[in-house]
């Protein structure tokens, strides 16, 4: 390929790197945030995503057999997005109970719920196999955004389809940083993330926070899983653990606890992957976005934007 | 304790003994397949145009004097059931051969099993090179071999299609990636230009990929699978490419391929080992009473059927139940006439001497033959 060719194909690969890293970004908040208050990483936040997926292709599903409704993203979209954040951030709320509350209040050290962490991932992965079976399943992309609805600028070919992903995994973001910024809940959560005994003493239930953090990170990663359906039109029951591997390696490129870090290093890991699979044999693609991660972090050790952290914390 | 393990063996004995007395008034004839789990359908029907065969002989009085009867063999699709499903059937003295398997992995072990008793495998849809090139000789195989369809699909896209420059994919494994070396080099020798390129399975968004396709590219020759395959012609219009892609059998499949790619396979190519059996006059017999027993033909059966009557006919002209000279018999076969409306003669390894392709185009819901390759083994 000559140079000339790589710089026409650049600005495509450059939208598919961008619709890819919001969805990245999306699924990164999960973890950032619980790492946040918790300081554990949530090893079953991709399989909590990857549920997301599958609800949202059950709900299609029954949308598209019921012919109650039109089938018009403008309608369709939102009953997925809640659907799919519902059930998702229930799922946070039990993990948070059955699975990581129950060691943190027997005093556990930082290994014990990184372990349950897993042992939940191959849980959930394992239900949902046997409740959906193993086949790939398929979201009928085309019946509610129809292969017609692109536009070509200057050569680049853009569907609505990335323009809705994008958009709403922005506008997802900017509503969480939104929340955790200024609102009574936001406060609370950096509190506990601060200092959890200090912000027991000021009154705040300490749990009910963590518990709600946990809500909503699954609920954002839920929604992911339903934009990544379409946007990949093919979802299976494992498909938690490399999209959470990734999330996770954004967050911490942004620089882990860091709600902003996390929307940064998913944009920068889905574009540096796409460019990587134009410059270099696609097989290296994900060798490339982890050199980037390791050359960020002898750099800058706390991720792009820092560690949101108090000084306590740090590792 | 001596005494029990003296019973025991007096038992042992009188079981192993009377297991031929209980076996000489009938012949067996194994079928081996994935009965159950993800291949199940595909295997039933090779179980089934088994009984449609043995059915059809005994019909006609059996073999040797005596009745045939089908024993099934569960493979799973997984070699280590397969190697057990083997020695059950290596174990029943009355077999006297067997039809086996679409699975390449479970063909190859379960072949080394049966191939200690002397037992004949006939293998309709295994077609890894693997299966006959191991020098067995008990090993035979009614259908193409993996590296013919390659070449195939290169002399259907260069030579009747007339494209010129194709992007070449694979998923990195064995299987696939040796697809696409066997087409790269057959489609050079017939003078098109490949830019090879490589997915990795499961991963879900090949659209960075596709977009480095050259624009003047004119088909792209998938050897990977199914699901893989249907996302893949799912995302060329998010590039802005239009062009033909052509997969070899593993996208033989309605279901994760046509379905799954909601309409985006529409025209595309397929090559499949089995003829469509509407096209073949002298398979409507065998389709008829096939469909009024099992429902319609969709894959291994008639070259589990054709593979089934080799195997009885080898039987017959051995004349006597030896699993050895039956063994030889059948790979002596020369310019059978089968239900198939091709003529089966089995070369040193095993292979049939002439590869049939069948190039299928993807039409509404079904896969549609558009033409029959014949290459020389």
């Amino acid at each position: 390929m000559t140079f000339a060719d790589i710089l026409a194909i650049l600005p495509q690969q450059l939208v598919f790197g961008i619709t890819l890293g919001t969805a990245y970004g999306l699924i990164a908040i999960g973890y950032t945030m619980v790492y946040g208050v918790l300081f554990m990483i949530n090893f079953a936040h991709g399989d909590v995503f990857m549920i997301g997926a599958y609800v949202g292709w059950a709900l299609l599903g029954m949308l598209f057999a019921s012919h109650v409704v039109p089938m018009h993203p403008m309608i369709v979209l939102p009953l997925l997005l809640v659907g799919a954040m519902v059930m998702t951030g229930a799922i946070g709320l039990l993990l948070e109970r059955l699975a990581y509350r129950p060691l943190y209040q027997r005093g556990a050290t930082r290994l014990g719920p990184l372990i349950s962490a897993v042992g939940a991932s191959i849980f959930l992965q394992n239900a949902v196999m046997l409740i959906a079976g193993a086949r790939e399943k398929v979201y009928m992309t085309y019946s509610v955004f129809p292969r017609t609805w692109r536009f070509a600028v200057a050569g680049i070919n853009v569907s609505v389809l990335v323009i809705v992903i994008a958009s709403i995994a922005l506008l997802m973001m900017l509503g969480l940083h939104w929340l955790v910024q200024r609102t009574w809940l936001g406060r609370s959560i950096r509190a506990v993330a601060e200092d959890r005994e200090m912000a027991a003493v000021m009154g705040i239930d300490v749990w009910r926070v963590v518990a709600l953090t946990f809500c909503i990170g699954s609920a954002l990663g839920g929604a992911a899983g339903v934009l990544i359906g379409f946007y990949y039109t093919q979802i299976n029951f494992y498909m938690g653990y490399a999209a959470g591997l990734k999330a996770f390696t954004a967050a911490v490129l942004g620089g882990i606890g860091n709600v902003r870090g996390a929307m940064l290093g998913g944009l920068i890991l889905g574009i540096v992957e796409s460019l990587a699979v134009t410059f270099i044999n696609p097989a290296f693609k994900d060798v490339i976005a982890f050199v980037v991660l390791i050359l960020v972090l002898m750099f800058r050790p706390g991720g792009i934007l820092g560690e949101a952290l108090p000084d306590w914390k740090r590792v | 304790m001596r005494k029990i393990a003296a019973i025991a063996a007096v038992l042992a004995a009188a079981w192993v003994l009377a297991v031929p007395v209980c076996a000489q008034d009938t012949i067996k004839i194994a079928a081996g397949a994935p009965l159950t789990g993800p291949l199940a359908k595909q295997g039933q029907e090779v179980a089934n145009a088994v009984k449609l065969a043995v059915e059809e002989w005994n019909a006609k009085g059996g073999v040797l004097g005596k009745k045939i009867a089908v024993l099934e063999a569960d493979d799973q699709g997984n070699p280590q059931v397969g190697v057990a499903a083997a020695e059950k059937v290596a174990a029943d003295p009355a077999v006297m051969g067997s039809v086996w398997g679409i699975t390449s992995v479970t063909c190859i072990p379960a072949s080394e099993v049966l191939d200690r008793s002397n037992i004949v495998l006939i293998t309709p849809g295994c077609t890894n090179p693997k299966v006959t090139d191991r020098g067995l000789k008990n090993v035979d195989r009614v259908c193409a071999r993996d590296d013919f369809q390659a070449p195939a699909g290169a002399v259907w896209l260069i030579q009747d299609l007339k494209k010129k420059k194709i992007a070449v994919f694979d998923d990195g494994t064995t299987g696939p990636r040796g697809g696409a070396d066997e087409f790269e080099k057959k489609a050079k020798a017939l003078g098109a230009t490949v830019l090879r390129y490589v997915i990795r399975a499961g991963d879900k968004d090949f659209r960075p990929i596709l977009g480095t396709i050259p624009k003047d590219a004119d088909a792209i020759y998938a050897s990977i699978w199914a699901p893989d395959a249907a996302l893949i012609v799912k995302q060329l219009p998010d590039v802005g490419l239009t062009v033909p892609v052509m997969g070899p059998d593993g996208q033989f499949e309605p279901v994760d391929y046509i379905q799954a790619s909601g309409g985006a396979a529409e025209g595309n190519y397929v090559s499949f080992l089995v003829p469509d059996v509407k096209k073949v006059p002298a398979a409507q017999a065998f389709a008829k009473a096939f469909e009024a027993k099992y429902g319609p033909v969709s894959s291994y059966g008639p070259l589990a059927y054709e593979a089934t009557n080799i195997l009885l006919t080898a039987v017959q002209k051995v004349g006597k139940p030896d699993r050895e000279a039956i063994r030889d018999a059948v790979r002596a076969t020369k310019g059978y006439q089968g239900a198939l409306g091709v003529s089966v003669t089995f070369n040193a390894k095993g292979d049939v001497d002439t590869q049939n392709i069948y190039i299928y185009q993807v039409k509404g819901p079904d896969f549609i033959q558009v033409k029959s390759l014949n290459l020389g083994s």
